[in-house]
């Protein structure tokens, strides 16, 4: 084939940047470089038309449904359990199905879970009212009949007939006593009046009466049960209710909360209480951008992508420690080696986590209306390497125990490829459900 | 590669050890056959996506390279390059399906180069992979076993069968021919990079 002067340099010049020049030529063309524009115009055309090749990620990613179609074909039960190529390509329909999905999901889920823990503690809490004065009857009422099974069952333990017709008899003179003064006052069980700790049905129906002195048990007449329990309702001049959930666990019949109550106020005014038995239950999902970022659609567990749940234990009243498990999707950036080429490999997979988190809540800020911010912090990790979160936010949390909160979320995922260290940042926007126990 | 799941047993194998695995009644055979297309799986679609074009008909070709892979290694044969023989395959393939087609692929005169809203470099590879198309089937071979493949010009003309010489030119020829398809767009380009 005959060439002109300037073909036979460009084609030397191809040869040159594929790495095939012969070394005697080499010479011949940096000085031809050095004087014609035009070469090194082609030379510049030449480099980028090889750089941008490097970066067709998307020629290199085999689509996991061929993959899928060969091995089944093939007769081989399971695909690989990862991609085989540094990234896979959606159909665009699928693309589609997949975001839509994602978009209905979230909401979804969210709506669902919603009203499963509203319904949980309306069925839960209907009826027993314990805040509210006017329906203090009601409530009384069905835990009357719990009172006498309760000594019944003290009286049984210590199968002492005297000791029986003596409490009750006691017990009733006490009780007309009480319907007397129309007194309302606290009521401790103690070691010392065992005798006389009968409480009738009728007692109770009138709101103004109630257990009026303190009543001592002999500890031998004691189920284990009931010695280790508190009072079960304590109202006191300000009218408002306490509970002690442990004595209810013992009134199987009652119609008490399943879900025992939190209160602000429980906490507020026991600051000796052990805070070991408050728990929380958190759901949130995130709303986030990724640096780097990559338009690969995450490919796996197109639902519960970009959730967690997380239980915690308040260890001080504005600390909490638990644990987080979720789902993220982390797209990822970085460059692999392979046959002497340097490719840049842009994916995107969804990665389970799991880790401790520490949350600090700055409650009684009154000037908030009720919303308290928080802090918390989480330290984890994923099958690609360790990932941290830290979230600034605000709850709101209602007597009830039921909160949400709303919270700015940044992470970073540090992950290794061929002895290089690289990263994914994220900021985004997380909200949630939480219920406190 | 990190991203790779691998089965460590077959991890550490030569390509050749990993053959010989895949004869008849061999029960390490699928596993022997992911190593492999762990290993290959991504060049050998590279290839067959650019050369073909598009991209069910390249889907095919790349599920039908590995069929007969499979099958070939299930005769009794001498291996010295596993991935040469997977790629010897899947380019057979490509060259017979292109021989039938009668598509051809034209560039869009009317493509518009908007820097703002894309990537350069994305532009730019959308370019050449539609220059590519528009090379004739000889010129795209070799130029795409030198530049997604990485073969040698040595290895390319054992693969075609073709001369050093004439591998030479063809690759050189295919590198003009998108240098000229391109010249327009690669001044556009030259002015914002």
């Amino acid at each position: 084939m005959n060439t002109t002067p300037d073909e036979k340099y460009s084609e030397l010049l191809n040869q040159l940047l594929d790495g095939e020049l012969e070394q005697s030529s080499e010479a011949n063309v940096f000085s031809e470089l050095a004087n014609n524009d035009e070469l090194r115009s082609e030379f510049r055309d030449i480099l980028k038309l090889k750089d941008t090749i490097k970066h067709d990620n998307v020629a290199f990613a085999t689509p996991l449904n061929t993959t899928t179609a060969l091995f089944s074909s093939l007769g081989f039960s399971s695909v690989l359990t990862s991609d085989a190529g540094p990234s896979v390509v959606n159909t665009s329909a699928n693309v589609a199905t997949n975001a839509a999905l994602r978009k209905v999901f979230v909401p979804l889920i969210t709506s669902v879970a919603s009203i499963l823990i509203t319904f949980l503690l309306l069925q839960n809490y209907y009826g027993s009212q314990i805040d509210e004065l006017t329906k203090q009857n009601q409530s009384l009422i069905s835990k009357s009949n719990n009172y006498p099974r309760t000594i019944n069952n003290l009286i049984e333990n210590n199968q002492n007939k005297e000791n029986e017709k003596l409490a009750q008899n006691s017990f009733n003179e006490h009780n007309k006593s009480n319907t007397k003064q129309n007194s309302v006052f606290n009521k401790n069980i103690t070691s010392k009046e065992s005798e006389q700790l009968i409480v009738t049905k009728n007692d109770l129906t009138n709101p103004t009466v109630i257990l009026t002195e303190t009543t001592d048990i002999p500890k031998e007449n004691l189920n284990k049960e009931v010695i280790s329990a508190k009072p079960d309702i304590l109202i006191n001049e300000s009218n408002s209710v306490v509970r002690n959930n442990s004595i209810f666990n013992n009134f199987p019949n009652t119609q008490t909360p399943l879900l025992p109550v939190f209160n602000d106020k429980y906490l507020e005014d026991n600051e000796n209480e052990s805070y070991f038995n408050h728990y929380c239950i958190m759901f949130r999902t995130l709303n986030s951008y990724s640096f780097p970022s990559t338009n690969i659609e995450s490919q796996n567990n197109i639902f519960f992508t970009n959730m967690s749940i997380a239980g915690l234990i308040s260890f001080s009243k504005h600390h909490k420690f638990g644990i987080e498990v979720g789902q993220e999707s982390f797209p990822q950036v970085f460059d692999n080696e392979e046959d002497g080429y340097e490719y840049t490999i842009e994916q995107n997979p969804t990665l389970a986590c799991v880790g401790f988190i520490y949350r600090t809540e700055f409650s009684g800020l009154d000037f908030l209306g009720g919303v308290e911010p928080f802090t918390q912090v989480f330290l984890g990790t994923t099958k690609y390497g360790p990932l941290g979160k830290f979230i600034l936010g605000g709850q709101y949390i209602t007597k009830n125990g039921l909160g949400g909160f709303i919270g700015l979320e940044g992470s970073a995922l540090l992950y290794k490829n061929q002895q290089r260290n690289y990263s994914t940042k994220k900021i985004g926007l997380t909200v949630g459900l939480s219920y406190n126990f | 590669m990190l991203f790779v799941k691998k089965n460590k047993k077959f991890e550490d194998l030569s390509d050749i050890e990993l053959f010989n695995l895949l004869k008849k009644e061999k029960k390490e055979s699928p596993e022997a056959f992911k190593e492999l297309y762990s290993r290959y799986s991504s060049r050998i679609y590279a290839y067959c996506r650019r050369f073909i074009g598009y991209k069910e008909e390249a889907e095919d070709i790349f599920q039908d390279t590995f069929k007969k892979f499979y099958e070939a290694a299930q005769q009794e044969r001498e291996m010295t390059n596993v991935f040469g023989f997977i790629l010897k395959i899947a380019r057979n393939l490509c060259i017979n399906s292109k021989r039938n087609q009668k598509r051809t692929i034209e560039i869009d005169d009317s493509i518009n180069i908007s820097t703002k809203s894309r990537q350069d470099k994305e532009e730019m590879l959308d370019l050449i992979k539609q220059a590519i198309e528009e090379l004739p089937p000889e010129y795209k071979d070799v130029l795409i076993l030198r530049e997604y493949q990485g073969l040698s010009y040595i290895e390319i003309a054992e693969m075609t069968n073709l001369s050093l010489g004439t591998v030479k030119v063809r690759i050189f020829r295919a590198k003009d021919k998108i240098r000229t398809i391109l010249k327009p767009y690669m001044e556009e380009f030259s002015k914002f990079s």
